[in-house]
């Protein structure tokens, strides 16, 4: 008898007492929530899966899309349940203040300080607008779908997704549930130009997602994302494309800018399984350097191994919100209704 | 005795409890081209976290601790199903992740075949010819290599290159809830009667309707069977699921059924 099969029979004959170690040996060997260290590099965190949990009969979430910090240190959330679009955290979690229930397609959030106040620019999908608001929750204005460009029939086909807000006060939305369009309006919501859209070519877009003001290099440039192509795409504030940044197997979301760093909630990886999201860092030269509950960033030849998820915290990651101590907030997509999930720095 | 009992739940429940804290390693990836292979071939399996072991089986029995481990690229010389599983000493194992491998022959035993129903557009591939390639649609249906209807049901017909009075069918098909596919909800197998004339029905199979949490499928529907007569053509129907389940947000449009490969064997 071999030693496979000596094992197995043993251990049949042991069942009861092997269901008692097994789950003994669970209880000693196995890391503790608070205790697991995720990330690499210089970038490790510790997980709190508990943060910013609140009743959800009174303060409930349905998708959590999107969130920002303002000026103010406080962590805001947005949500498609129209009871409360918004929800508006202490860093520690404490439930400050909530507002909306106008919004039932909230997906896109960005912020923007304007002459020492905060407004928070709103993409919703279900109304095809880009929303202006305060803080308080009184909308400023609103940019529908845009007619003028010519590029669509009706409102239906502007699916926008996110915004992003340039220092000349120039806007920038990506229509990435849409005709895949990048529209940049001035302040006054006029179209200066559209580029992107659906194509075969480098400067076309596939889910263009996500939108964001890039200023690592001194001066401003736009890092929009191609999630369905796995990848980043660097373009001028004219609309000119720079680079095309891989992610292989990673179907990133918004890229989030801190420090050096470009931040992404990554929500599905491989071949779109459903589940298998993490959080990704890159540094200023564009490099994967650290991907919390992802695989070990690895290049060869200057390519970056396929990504992919390597233990199950997340469920669908759809942006990430790095606070003033470099902390991480990150907001699931069709995640069961669940709140944020915090990876504290170490 | 009472007493017993109650301290062993106690001790259950207790640590059962703790457990639930832990976290679950996530599914290896499983990194190949091809499910169908002429002589051998090579399969690489990883989880690129420190710590990871994971450990495989080539016989279709689940994984276990004394399964062996992998250390490299996973050869393959026939048939089988391939189990991969993840351990780590601060973990929970992963979920087993598993895909079937089919060894085929370089030359096909089918003559032709001729598919009733024209497919989608888009899906079209290099027409009815794509389904006896030797070439199975991944799980990315956009591969160009599926074969894909809508709304209708799609009929098959084969011309073997010898006559034979058994079958061994593999018919490959596609589910996908998050792509809106959930496949084929019927297969019925017929083959012609060179005696009689007439074609006479081998095995009718009905799948399963697609569940909420269900993973995508890509496989094979498998037709094994000694005939009492001897034909020369084969006639297979796959029948569609009459609509999406009502669970799932496409149940207002039609079923598709996502077609690759066509092996007899």
């Amino acid at each position: 008898m071999d030693r496979r099969k000596f094992a197995k029979q043993s251990l049949a004959f042991t069942a009861g007492a092997m269901s008692i170690y097994n789950i003994s040996t669970v209880f000693e060997s196995k890391m503790k929530v608070d205790d697991v260290v995720v990330g690499h590099g210089d970038f490790k965190y510790k997980i709190d899966m508990h943060w910013g949990a609140l009743n959800a009969q009174k303060v409930p979430v349905k998708n959590c899309h999107e969130m920002v910090q303002d000026s103010q240190g406080r962590i805001i959330l947005l949500t498609d349940h129209v009871q409360n679009n918004v929800i508006i955290y202490d860093k520690s979690g404490r439930l400050l203040d909530t507002w909306g229930t106008d919004y039932p397609g909230a997906h896109g959030l960005t912020i923007k300080n304007e002459g020492g106040e905060d407004f928070l620019y709103i993409c919703d999908n279900k109304l095809h607008c880009l929303i202006k608001t305060d803080l308080k929750g009184r909308e400023i204005f609103r940019i529908p779908y845009p007619r003028e460009s010519g590029l669509y029939e009706d409102e239906a086909m502007y699916v926008p997704t996110e915004s992003a807000v340039a220092a000349n006060g120039d806007i920038y939305v990506s229509d990435g549930y849409g005709a895949q369009y990048i529209i940049q309006y001035n302040q006054k919501g006029e179209i200066i130009r559209t580029f992107g859209g659906r194509g075969e070519e480098a400067h076309h877009f596939e889910n263009v997602h996500g939108v964001a003001i890039d200023t690592r290099s001194g001066k401003e440039e736009l890092m929009l994302t191609a999630r369905k192509q796995n990848a980043f795409k660097r373009f001028s504030m004219q609309g000119e494309l720079l680079e095309v940044i891989e992610l292989p197997g990673a179907w990133v979301c918004r890229p989030v800018f801190n420090g050096d760093q470009l931040y992404v909630a990554t929500i599905w990886s491989g071949n779109k399984k459903a589940n298998s999201g993490f959080v990704s860092i890159l540094n200023k030269d564009n490099k994967l350097v650290s991907a919390p509950c992802g695989s070990i960033p690895n290049y060869e030849n200057g390519k970056l191994d396929p990504m992919h998820q390597t233990l199950k915290v997340f469920q669908h990651p759809h942006d990430v919100c790095v606070d003033d101590d470099e902390n991480i907030y990150v907001a699931q997509w069709n995640s069961g209704n669940v709140y944020p999930i915090k990876l504290n720095r170490i | 005795m009472n007493k017993y009992k109650l301290i062993f739940t106690f001790l259950v429940f207790f640590f059962v409890n703790a457990a639930a804290q832990d976290f679950q390693l996530a599914d290896p990836m499983l990194d190949f081209d091809e499910i169908l292979f002429y002589d051998q071939f090579q399969i690489e399996a990883k989880l690129d976290l420190n710590g990871a072991l994971l450990r495989y089986t080539l016989d279709g029995e689940e994984v276990d601790v004394f399964s062996p481990e992998i250390n490299g690229p996973i050869l393959i010389d026939k048939d089988c199903t391939l189990k991969v599983k993840a351990f780590h000493e601060e973990f929970i194992a992963s979920n087993t992740v598993s895909q079937e491998f089919k060894k085929v022959e370089k030359e096909s035993k089918i003559a032709s075949i001729k598919v009733s129903s024209e497919p989608h557009e888009l899906y079209s591939s290099a027409g009815d010819e794509s389904l006896i390639d030797l070439r199975k649609g991944s799980f990315n249906f956009r591969d160009g290599r599926w074969l894909a209807y809508k709304g209708k049901d799609v009929g098959i017909d084969l011309r073997l290159k010898k006559k034979s009075q058994s079958l061994d069918i593999l018919v490959g098909y596609l589910v996908d809830k998050d792509a809106w596919i959930f496949g084929p909800g019927m297969l019925i197998v017929s083959a012609f009667d060179l005696n009689e004339n007439i074609f006479k029905e081998v095995k009718k199979i009905a799948l399963k309707e697609v569940v909420e949490d269900q993973e995508a499928v890509n496989d094979f529907i498998a037709v094994k069977k000694d005939l009492s007569f001897t034909t020369n053509q084969v006639r297979i129907e796959l029948k569609r699921f009459k609509e999406i389940p009502a669970w799932h947000p496409g149940n207002v449009d039609n079923t598709w059924i996502f077609v690759d490969e066509i092996l007899l064997r």
